[in-house]
């Protein structure tokens, strides 16, 4: 078995995480970061959209998706009705823990000889300012930090041991977990394969495209039965206990045959990742990160002069744009969770790359560091702030609407909202970029209409209103505006359900009154109380 | 009598505190789980009955209920007229290290050869889901926390010397303290006695009654001395300062002379008890591990054939049921303070015991206890969780009550609150059972059927009810005055606390409202405001003939 995949026998994952967790440079590094970055935004809950339909999704939906990990996670250990800070701190603490394993992994193609470039990995990884796009859902930080842990630990079984149990079977069923718990975080696990390689390939000053690829293969087998054994499990599931597919999750791919959609993709990258340099610092990080790689890809070439180096550069590529290349682009930033991987690793890289002699070009790494890291850690918090300040604003006009339908309105009666809900100029102006900006006027310039609004968002989900979307889907066609009057709950407001009728006949004959914040925005009839919003 | 206890002269508190605290592991699993467990509750502080009226209790309410320890702490720190996280932070060091001492303690009994007992024990102890039911009151982790502290230096004392003074007299003050501060803190010190036979046992199987007998005697004299000290200083003092006898803290005993009494306290525990454990993850705990204890008891009697451990057994039984023993029922979970260490104590032993065993076994256990901490730091979070939610729902209806009062009255007349205001659907829901629930089903049957407990099992199948948690504070502050002749003072701190300043009413005020506005709307109805002459009056719910 040994001669077909990577294995090293020595690697040692008690001794790699003590040595690094009683080590207090490492501890305080990652202690503060975790604190600077996810501080706010656990001390101060904020429900996104989908973040108080909880009961929903781990009662059905997400099985009915083909996603049973969180499900049976969430319902083992009994968090999922729970929505305040336990559950994202213990997937924090599983993000740590998933870094310690993939350190642990690179220790064995890599000897350890200074902490500097696991407190990088670790702190750069964990703080990556895409991650709050994903990370303002219930649950989701606990379903990356759980995968990053399973994936690592499938990894490491897969290197360590030579048995078919061990290196073969236990990790097809913890990859089958981590596909069915998010299915784009199969992208780590690709990264952190090219970087067992890539670390090799340093080790050894080259090694030889056919070991690459023939060794590679196994861990790609590995995966595939991963995601084959999900699917059939999956159908089993849903066979078994008919339950009806449901279609929310959107995994499906855009490509067409035909010329257009490569031209298509090609213009989603350059609109929503190119422009996105000059204004969301995730992505101007990506990009100085890409070409710090695309150095060390040169200096390492000219070493070797492998085309396994060439193989090698185009993998580590992958967990960046396989979301995107496989869907025909799209700006859904929140399933790129090969991004932090990659950004992390090639720091790791250039730390581990810098000999210890270099005093010079250690002070500058660390300084580089410690800015991308502030850099980092302030974007993110960016990003926890805006949805803070949306929800207030989302609060307050639930509140304002509440006192005045409690002083002029009888309050047995149902209320129904009905409108589309737009947030205010405030936070608009943080969650878009400005006309007169260079992004602006470049929208301006070459977009066409069609996509010039989406263009010029500088987050995805980030900033949305959740009135707005609870007014306009719901997930059972009878019960409409559930969510809203969820979230009315959440802050201390308790409104009468409506019934799909009267938000029909609501949305019929009132759809001209004046809308929110006007003193007219509220009339009351013989059967409900209408509350138009925009 | 001093030489004949149980003495052991090697332990030492501070390399036992030192070689755990110096531990990464113990140091960053003991620290992620207090986080975890507290983080939202310190982040989020969310006023529940009582929590503001620390200007009452601190200025002679406790004093007058013969606890004279809280006050004297809150006083002399400056911390009693100041409810935000420092105080609650400092009561939850203590806790930390009141667990740090009584593992110190248990090292004079058990070999110390792994970390792992050590952290089990903190986590599982300061986790326990039955510990919100308390530390939802202001002041209560310091209580708890404080006194776990006192009462394991006080055994530490009384077992590492031999003079009068440090193995008698300072045990017997620390323990007036404790006893004075929160009396069923008692409990923990009556476990870890226990808890120390139990190792003692656990090697030899070997204890001879008489052992047992004389050695925890001098434990239990520590004890009673303190409390009947307690008593007469308490007595004394409330004499000497004329401080009027406060009875809120109900202490008295249901117990009457009839067999009917025992039926009743059967009655109580499988309403409040047993019915729990198909709904409240601390009395699943809970019940589980006196399942496992009950196994334990009986192998270890068919095993050895010990009178000395039915008695330890059966003493470290106590430690769950003394409280309801004592009072004859009731389902008042904040006064069982032995619980966590129970459970805690227990986890432990089979931590030490795992060590020897198969590493498969072990590898299982430890899921096991990862799983158990999981599941007991969730339930606590939820718990706080709907604390803060019900106090989010107070804080709203005042704030809308106040912007309609703000628009349309005359802010310089008091505003009058009347009526029992009841939470919405959303916190009911999140607080009780349902009806098709097994636990629904049991209760509607046990109301029907009971021979005794007919109407509190009828008003218990009624509100189904998980917690004793989850009330309003509005409904509280109207209905239970702590001053009769400041009727809804606690409500004016509340409305205080959330930034709304409203002229407070008079007694006869109150009641003229309670009389003439008892069919108004209620709340959140129009119409639910009025105002007259003299004042404005808010009604929130069904009024009660008050007079």
């Amino acid at each position: 078995m040994s001669k077909y995949k990577i294995t090293n026998t020595e690697l040692d994952l008690k001794k790699s995480i003590y040595k690094r967790i009683t080590n207090p440079v490492y501890l305080i590094f990652v202690a503060l970061t975790a604190i600077c970055t996810y501080g706010f935004c656990l001390t101060n809950p904020s429900p996104s959209i989908d973040w108080l339909s909880y009961d929903r999704y781990y009662n059905g939906i997400l099985f009915s998706q083909g996603r049973f990990t969180a499900t049976i996670i969430e319902k083992a250990l009994r968090l999922w009705n729970c929505p305040v800070w336990f559950e994202p701190l213990l997937g924090l603490a599983c993000f740590i823990l998933g870094c310690l394993i993939l350190l642990a992994i690179f220790d064995g193609f890599n000897e350890y000889q200074d902490i500097v470039p696991s407190i990088v990995f670790t702190c750069v990884y964990i703080s990556f300012p895409l991650l709050p796009e994903y990370f303002i859902y219930n649950g989701a930080i606990l379903t990356v930090g759980g995968c990053t842990v399973l994936l690592s630990l499938g990894l490491y079984f897969s290197i360590k041991y030579t048995d078919i149990w061990r290196s073969f079977f236990l990790p097809i069923i913890l990859l089958m977990f981590v596909f069915s718990w998010y299915e784009c975080m199969i992208l780590p696990y690709v990264g952190s394969v090219f970087a067992i390689f890539t670390l090799k390939d340093r080790q050894e000053n080259g090694i030889k495209t056919k070991e690459v690829v023939f060794k590679g293969i196994y861990h790609a087998m590995v995966l595939l039965l991963g995601v084959l054994a999900e699917n059939i499990v999956t159908k089993i599931l849903m066979k078994i206990f008919s339950i009806k597919e449901n279609d929310f999750a959107q995994t499906q791919s855009y490509w067409t045959a035909t010329v257009k959609a490569v031209k298509d993709l090609f213009r989603s990258y350059i609109s929503y990742w190119g422009l996105k340099v000059f204004c969301n610092p995730a992505f101007t990080i990506l990009l100085f990160t890409g070409i710090a790689a695309f150095i060390l890809f040169i200096v390492n070439i000219k070493r070797t002069r492998k085309f396994s180096s060439v193989i090698l550069f185009l993998g580590s590529l992958l967990p960046v744009f396989a979301m995107t290349l496989y869907r025909g682009g799209g700006a859904e930033y929140r399933t790129e969770q090969g991004m932090p991987f990659f950004v992390a690793f090639t720091a790791y890289m250039i730390a581990v790359s810098i000999r210890p002699d270099k005093k010079y070009a250690k002070r500058v790494l660390a300084a580089l560091f410690v800015f991308t890291l502030i850099i980092q850690i302030g974007a993110s918090n960016k990003c926890y702030w805006i949805n803070n300040q949306r929800y207030e604003e989302e609060k307050n006009v639930i509140l304002t609407i509440n006192s005045r339908i409690t002083k002029s309105c009888d309050t047995s009666k149902p209320v129904v909202f009905i409108g589309k809900y737009t947030m205010s100029d405030s936070l608009q102006s943080k969650i878009n970029v400005s006309d007169s900006s260079f992004v602006g006027k470049v929208i301006h310039r070459y977009g066409s209409s069609k996509n010039t609004a989406k263009a010029k968002k500088i987050y995805d989900y980030i900033g949305m209103s959740y009135l707005d979307w609870s007014i306009k889907n719901s997930f059972d066609y009878n019960k409409p505006e559930a969510e809203l009057y969820k979230f009315c709950d959440y802050i201390g407001v308790s409104f009468k359900h409506c019934t799909r009728e009267q938000y029909n006949d609501a949305y019929k004959k009132y759809s001209k009154i004046d809308a929110y914040p006007s003193k007219d925005c509220i009339v009351e009839t013989d059967e409900y109380i209408v509350v138009k919003l925009k | 009598m001093l030489k004949n206890k149980l003495t052991v002269e090697d332990i030492n508190l501070k390399d036992s505190v030192y070689k755990r605290i110096t531990n990464p592991f113990y140091v960053i699993i003991v620290a992620l789980t207090t986080i975890c467990t507290y983080g939202f509750y310190l982040a989020r502080p969310s006023p529940s009955a009582d929590w503001l009226s620390y200007d009452e209790y601190y200025n002679g309410m406790l004093f007058g209920q013969g606890r004279f320890t809280a006050t004297i702490i809150e006083k002399v720190l400056g911390l009693w007229n100041c409810p935000v996280w420092f105080e609650p932070l400092l009561g939850l060091v203590c806790f930390i290290l009141g667990t740090l001492v009584i593992l110190a303690v248990f090292d004079g009994f058990a070999e110390y050869k792994s970390i792992v007992p050590s952290i089990a024990f903190t986590c599982i102890y300061i986790t326990f889901p039955l510990l919100p039911e308390y530390f939802i009151y202001n002041g209560a982790i310091l209580t708890v926390g404080g006194s776990t502290l006192l009462l394991a230096l006080a055994l530490y004392l009384e077992i590492k010397y031999k003079d009068f003074l440090r193995s008698a007299l300072i045990p017997v003050i620390l323990m007036i303290i404790v006893v004075s501060w929160y009396e069923c803190m008692i409990l923990p010190y009556i476990g870890v006695v226990f808890g120390i036979f139990f190792l003692l046992n656990r090697n030899s199987h070997n204890l001879k009654t008489k052992f047992v007998i004389t050695k925890g005697l001098y434990f239990a004299l520590i004890l009673v001395a303190a409390i009947i000290l307690e008593y007469v200083i308490t007595t004394g003092i409330i004499k000497i300062f004329s401080i009027p006898i406060d009875s809120h803290a109900s202490l008295q005993t249901n117990w009457r002379a009839t067999p009917k009494s025992f039926l009743i306290l059967l009655a109580s525990y499988a309403a409040f008890w047993c019915l729990k454990f198909f709904c409240y993850p601390a009395f699943t705990i809970l019940f589980i591990f006196l399942f496992i204890f009950l196994i334990m008891m009986i192998v270890e009697l068919v095993k050895y054939k010990k009178f000395s451990s039915v008695i330890i057994y059966l003493g470290m039984l106590l430690t769950v049921f003394s409280m309801t023993l004592i009072r004859c029922g009731g389902s008042h979970y904040r006064i069982e303070q032995g619980m966590p260490f129970f459970v805690a104590f227990i986890v432990y032993l089979f931590c030490l015991d795992i060590k020897n065993k198969k590493t498969a076994i072990r590898h299982i256990f430890s899921a096991v206890m990862v799983f158990l901490l999981i599941i007991q730091i969730g339930s606590t979070n939820y718990s706080y969780f709907i604390n803060n939610q019900r106090y989010e729902e107070d804080k709203n209806v005042i704030l809308t009550v106040h912007s309609i009062v703000s628009a349309d009255c005359d802010l310089n007349k008091p505003v009058v609150f009347i009526g029992d205001y009841i939470p919405t659907e959303n916190i009911r829901n999140k607080t009780s059972y349902s009806e098709d629930s097994i636990a629904g089903k049991l209760t509607s049957f046990a109301a029907e059927k009971s021979p005794v407990y007919k109407d509190k099992l009828q008003e218990m199948a009624q509100n189904r009810e998980i917690y004793n948690f989850g009330s309003s504070y509005l409904e509280w502050s109207i209905i239970y005055p702590l001053d009769t002749e400041h009727p809804l003072s606690e409500l004016y701190k509340f409305c205080n606390y959330i930034g709304i300043s409203y002229k407070h009413c008079t007694k006869a005020q109150f009641e003229d409202a309670n009389e003439r506005y008892a069919d108004l709307p209620s709340y959140p109805n129009k119409g639910c405001i009025a105002e007259n002459e003299e004042y404005i009056v808010v009604k929130l719910g069904k009024v009660e003939i008050q007079k």
